[in-house]
């Protein structure tokens, strides 16, 4: 609670960090709409609020249970003081991320968001510069499952650097994504994470290690730092009764190891007021129409002068139509700008959002005119006719943050813990219609020191207007994607690895051989650290076709793929493989590397070259597969015997679960005219599980030539 | 033909209303205003505001042969103003108006009476000097109101916006006002806007040959086999946007839906003074067809872009449950993991794949079709008596709950995500209501569907005759 509250005052103090404005200029006084009459404000709810409680848990921390009606979804939130404020930029997103889309194979363990959408729920992630909230929706009999999973999630965080880069690398494509598929908007949200650029958001994503990553979760995701929330159809003492860490969704169980010692600095930035533009970069794109978005952050409601701000605000503008803004369009020329309303959210404050397109040579005159609203507002302070409007207008725009569901719970959480509600506003406007004059000069004071900004996109900044923030939508090459910086990126060419490829097949016998390898059969040894000895016996062909056979304990398990029929039999029990197993099975074939050389000897796969690694006292050049067929296929090729060393790649399992695995080859002998590998090691995420293969026997089989 | 008239439409709503008793209980509230609007009112203390929902038929049912996508295009500019509100001089404007439109038609026939470009442009510009299309979004935005839009789902448009209970009174005044008040404004431009989307969406859909093939042989009078043609220039006459909006908005044929913390009673009395009366004049709406009852199996083959596939169509059986009927299309044919899609890869058709639709086209109570469609890079040959057999023997794979579970889960989450919010909520359950009306409101997918439910929905379906049309390159 006390967590809460000082990112409460954080929130606020952000939000007090506001932009200074132009001086003001006297403009004409506007004529505003008369409303006769004002809806009557509600004073109070028209219905009994919903039981809710605020209780401790055994862990310390804290949380917020509601009682909900029947036939609702259950609403379960996950809060910490942990936003990207905090130590480095971007690690809390990508914290977060690792949190919720870490798996863990060796104890079965799919990815949390894996969970909740087998559960038939969804999740959300919303990072704020100061807190970070885990949103979870399930049908409402499956909260006790979400938290169970939510807590198996925090018991283990991943520490695997394969299983971060990735979720860091698929985070990183989707972002891009986001920011491509409207920048405006991506912009005006990253503004409220203190960014400057959304090449520079991406950019810092990059720069991160998975170990900050792991420090981050170390530090920040603690229970005194955190927050449950949970909305559900059952009374309250039962929900707190199943969090205890004896309960059934024992989340106050929770004890993560101490954190890391050192500090979680917060970082110097601030939601910067002014005119962001990203110019065209052709002259089609310099001349066409730009896309633009006024960016204006809501006072939170917890602020004592929140009532008044938000007075100011309807008198600048109501989503977009009326009040000053729309009288200056009007009076210089701009009038035909039609602003679409929506809402740009963090879990710390919420901004009105108003999109539009203009002509690029529109843009500065409009940026000028917003300016001149703002400061009209205290030249000529509000007339009674706009006060009267915009009273009538506050009790809508103060419940605005509330909109969707999780935003709703997060406010009412945020209220609750400062002991008010949103009737709080009405009360207070209600006290001050009863005022006998109302002046408005400080709050108009701190209303125009309310960060602000106007994100533009396409056209060029004209030269003589002033203090225009540049900023790159994505960053330099932006036609392709951001690679890792821990990887040198030699060239991604198919050619480039061509040469690497040829010079593989000539070590292991020739691509004339290799283009006829039709399977093998072999006999081999399993060693695994916590499981006896197995025995397995294969016949692979390349159309798929499979026989195999493992003995355990003198217990055998003969697995089949003969065109459409897949089974596994173990003594008298035959069951059937569906499609998945079956082509996981033949992509654990399929990925041998005398199979993968042979598939390129085909022409049936192609690879491009990635980068040249130092691995010790070996150099080894990294090639990936490309098309659907593998997922992110890498091998890695001795540059000095030409062998392949590595294969290492992407697997979904039967369960959904996604896993990284490395094989790695050694013990090249020759059989039967081309060498290979006789010993296979193959980590299962970063190490987690290690599986020694020893070959007996690895004999070819070749078509006829 | 099933008619969707005032009457019946009246009368499956008045059954839902039945369901009411029942619902009172949670804080649901269904009720008829006496314009013939129905409404559903849900109080929910959670929420902070009221989210508020109207929608109305927008498929092709009302619309004229080469007015295709004419209720969407009226829905559009519905908010740029009504002849009370955003007018200079109303007289003028609605001469000015009918001025244009006439000399469109002109144009468009050829006729030598027909203005010059210059002249039409003049007029064009003239009408648009006597509005101010930004006046009700203002006047709606001071009720107070937040975000109003409008947007298609499945066969219905539906208007959602956010305001407040205090302000139900005077957002309500404004519906009724644009409901009877229309000017239309901006509706030449939006008009070609929506002809262009429309260009563009068929020039995208291979599908488009062979679904206007199953309804040639199944409704051939579907308004539907007309919006599958490649879209025609051409441009609604005055007369048919007048008549097309008053089909479409006809309080009978709309559903109101309310979300949030209000006080239900006091909220009834405001809408029931409110929404008393109507400018509209009576309609009888066209009735819409159903499928056509087959003796035997039809085929057909058509020429079409794309990879080779197979389309089968089978009637629906009356009064299918539309959960049920979910589950049951995605358990049996949606995708591989489907019990159809898990047959053709074990029938060597590795290249298979298989997508369920139904009810299709969409109508009331799901009144339609069930359409499996099936590509496969690999050939037809065979295929299509593959498929038959398959679904002939659908009790041979009768569904478990342990194997509806996963396609439940699927279903719920995918509702979840689309419908998770409240102005979504509100906006689905308003659409479904015009839609199902015989069925409950829910505010959540369905925690179980019936296994037996599912088995014989499927059994019903699948004892019929279906329409088979392959399409080859």
């Amino acid at each position: 609670m006390n967590a809460r509250r000082a990112s409460l005052a954080l929130v606020a103090s952000l939000a007090a960090a506001a932009c200074s404005s132009a001086p003001p200029k006297q403009p004409d006084a506007p004529p505003v709409p008369v409303r006769k009459e004002a809806p009557p404000t509600t004073l109070t709810p028209p219905n009994p609020p919903p039981q809710r409680q605020l209780v401790k848990l055994d862990n310390g921390m804290s949380a917020v249970l509601t009682t909900i009606a029947a036939g609702r979804q259950a609403t379960l939130q996950f809060a910490f003081l942990a936003g990207s404020a905090f130590m480095a930029p971007g690690a809390a997103e990508l914290a977060a991320q690792v949190l919720v889309d870490s798996s863990d194979a060796s104890q079965g363990r799919g990815s949390l968001r894996q969970t909740i959408g087998r559960l038939g729920g969804t999740l959300a992630v919303h990072v704020g510069p100061l807190t970070t909230w885990i949103d979870v929706r399930v049908p409402g009999n499956r909260w006790r499952d979400a938290a169970v999973a939510m807590r198996k999630a925090l018991d283990a965080p991943t520490q695997s650097r394969h299983q971060i880069e990735r979720i860091r690398s698929d985070f990183v494509s989707a972002r891009t994504a986001w920011i491509r598929q409207d920048p405006t908007v991506a912009m005006a949200q990253l503004l409220l994470l203190a960014e400057s650029s959304s090449a520079s958001y991406l950019l810092s994503l990059l720069d991160r290690d998975p170990s900050e990553v792991s420090l981050f979760q170390s530090r920040l995701f603690q229970p005194d730092r955190a927050l449950i929330t949970i909305e559900a159809n059952e009374p309250t003492p039962d929900l707190a009764a199943a969090l205890g860490k004896t309960g059934a969704a024992p989340i106050g169980g929770w004890l993560p190891a101490p954190p890391i010692p050192g500090p979680a600095a917060l970082l110097d930035r601030k939601f910067e007021s002014g005119l962001y533009w990203s110019p065209g970069k052709t002259a089609a794109e310099k001349a066409a129409r730009c896309r633009v978005a006024l960016v204006m952050l809501l006072p939170s409601l917890g602020q004592p002068d929140a009532a008044e701000l938000l007075m100011l605000h309807a008198c600048f503008t109501l989503d977009g139509t009326g009040g000053r803004l729309e009288q200056l369009q009007r009076e210089r020329g701009l009038g035909h700008v039609r602003w679409r309303s929506d809402l740009a959210q963090t879990p710390d404050a919420t901004a009105i959002l108003l999109t539009a397109e203009v002509l690029p040579q529109e843009v500065a005159a409009l940026w000028q005119t917003i300016e001149l609203a703002r400061n009209s507002l205290q030249v000529v302070p509000p007339s009674d006719s706009e006060i009267t409007l915009a009273r009538t207008r506050v009790p809508l725009t103060a419940r605005l943050p509330a909109l969707d569901d999780g935003a709703r719970v997060r406010s009412t959480t945020m209220l609750l813990l400062r002991g008010s509600d949103f009737f709080a506003i009405d009360r207070r406007l209600a006290e001050i219609a009863a005022l006998p004059g109302l002046d408005l000069s400080v709050p108009t004071a701190a209303f125009l020191a309310q960060p602000f900004a106007l994100v533009a996109i396409g056209g060029e900044p004209p030269a003589d207007l002033p203090a225009v923030r540049r900023f790159d939508v994505l960053p330099p090459g932006d036609d392709e994607q951001p690679k890792a910086p821990t990887e040198v990126i030699a060239t991604s060419t198919a050619a480039a690895a061509t040469p690497w490829l040829e010079r593989a097949r000539a070590a292991i016998g020739g691509s004339e051989l290799l283009r006829r390898l039709d399977g093998w059969t072999s006999e081999a040894k399993l060693l695994h650290d916590e499981a006896p000895v197995m025995t397995e016996a294969t016949t692979w062909r390349a159309t798929g076709a499979l026989q195999r056979t493992r003995t355990l304990l003198g217990q055998s398990i003969d697995t089949t793929l003969a065109g459409t029929a897949w089974s596994e039999r173990s003594g008298t029990t035959t069951r059937s493989l569906d499609a998945r197993e079956a082509a996981l099975l033949r992509r654990e074939h399929e990925r041998h590397p005398l199979a993968l050389l042979s598939l390129h000897a085909r022409g049936e796969l192609s690879f491009r070259r990635i980068a040249q690694r130092d691995a010790g006292d070996r150099t080894v050049v990294v090639l990936e597969a490309e098309g659907n067929h593998f997922d992110r296929l890498r091998l890695h090729i001795d540059t000095q015997s030409h062998l392949v060393r590595v294969v290492e790649t992407w697997e979904t399992l039967v369960d959904g679960t996604v896993v990284h695995l490395r094989d790695t080859w050694s013990d090249y002998r020759a059989s039967l005219g081309v060498r290979t590998p006789f010993r296979r090691l193959q980590e299962i995420d970063d190490g987690q599980n290690r599986v020694e293969t020893v070959f007996a026997k690895w004999a070819p089989r070749f078509t006829a030539p | 033909m099933a008619p969707r008239s005032p009457d019946a439409c009246g009368a499956l709503l008045a059954i839902a209303l039945a369901v009411n008793g029942a619902a009172a209980q949670t804080a649901t509230t269904r009720f008829q205003t006496a314009d013939g609007s129905h409404f559903v009112l849900i109080v929910d203390a959670s929420i902070p505001q009221v989210h508020w929902a109207i929608a109305t038929w927008a498929d092709t049912a009302e619309e004229p042969a080469g007015c295709e996508g004419l209720a969407t295009a009226i829905q559009r500019v519905s908010l740029n103003g009504t002849w009370r509100t955003g007018s200079l001089d109303a007289t003028r404007e609605r001469d000015a108006l009918l001025q244009l439109d006439r000399s469109w038609q002109l144009l468009l026939r050829g006729s030598p009476e027909a203005p010059s470009a210059a002249a039409l442009l003049a007029q064009n510009e003239a009408a648009l000097a006597l509005g101010d299309v930004t006046v009700f979004a203002r006047v709606l935005a001071a009720a107070p109101s937040h975000r109003p839009e409008i947007a298609a789902r499945g066969p219905t448009s539906v208007l959602t916006l956010t305001t407040l209970p205090a302000a139900i009174a005077n957002v309500g005044r404004l519906l009724v006002e644009r409901r009877d008040e229309q000017a239309f404004r901006l509706l030449s431009q939006v008009w070609l806007e929506t002809f262009a989307e429309r260009v563009q969406r068929h020039a995208r859909d291979a599908r488009n040959i062979v679904r206007a093939e199953v309804l040639a042989l199944t409704m051939p009078d579907h308004g539907m086999a007309r919006a599958l043609d490649r879209p025609t220039p051409g441009r609604p006459t005055h007369d048919h946007v007048l008549a097309v909006w008053n089909a479409t908005q006809r309080p009978e044929r709309t559903v109101h839906v309310l979300l949030g913390d209000f006080e239900a009673t006091l909220v009834r009395q405001t809408l029931e003074a409110t929404f008393a009366r109507t400018a509209l004049p009576p309609h009888r709406p066209t009735p819409t067809p159903l499928p056509r009852p087959l003796t035997g199996t039809r085929r057909s083959t058509v020429v079409a872009a794309g990879p080779p596939s197979v389309t089968m169509a089978w009637s629906l059986p009356p009064g299918v449950d539309r959960f049920a009927l979910a589950t049951a299309s995605r358990w049996w044919a949606e995708g591989p993991d489907s019990q159809l899609g898990q047959q053709l890869q074990r029938s060597g058709r590795k290249l298979a794949a298989v997508t369920c639709v139904a009810p299709w086209p969409p109508t009331t109570d799901g009144s339609s079709l069930l359409l499996i469609e099936v590509t496969d890079d690999g050939g037809l040959d065979g295929l299509a008596d593959l498929l038959v057999n398959a679904c002939r023997k659908v009790a041979s794979t009768a569904p478990t709950d342990a194997t509806l579970q996963p396609v439940t889960t699927s279903l719920q989450r995918e509702w979840r995500a689309a419908n998770g919010d409240p102005r979504a909520l509100v906006a689905e359950i308003a659409s479904q209501a015009l839609v199902w009306p015989r069925q409950a409101i829910t505010r959540d997918w369905p925690e179980r569907t019936d296994p037996k439910a599912v088995l014989e929905l499927l059994t019903k379906t699948f004892a019929g005759h279906p329409v088979i049309v392959e399409a080859k390159p």
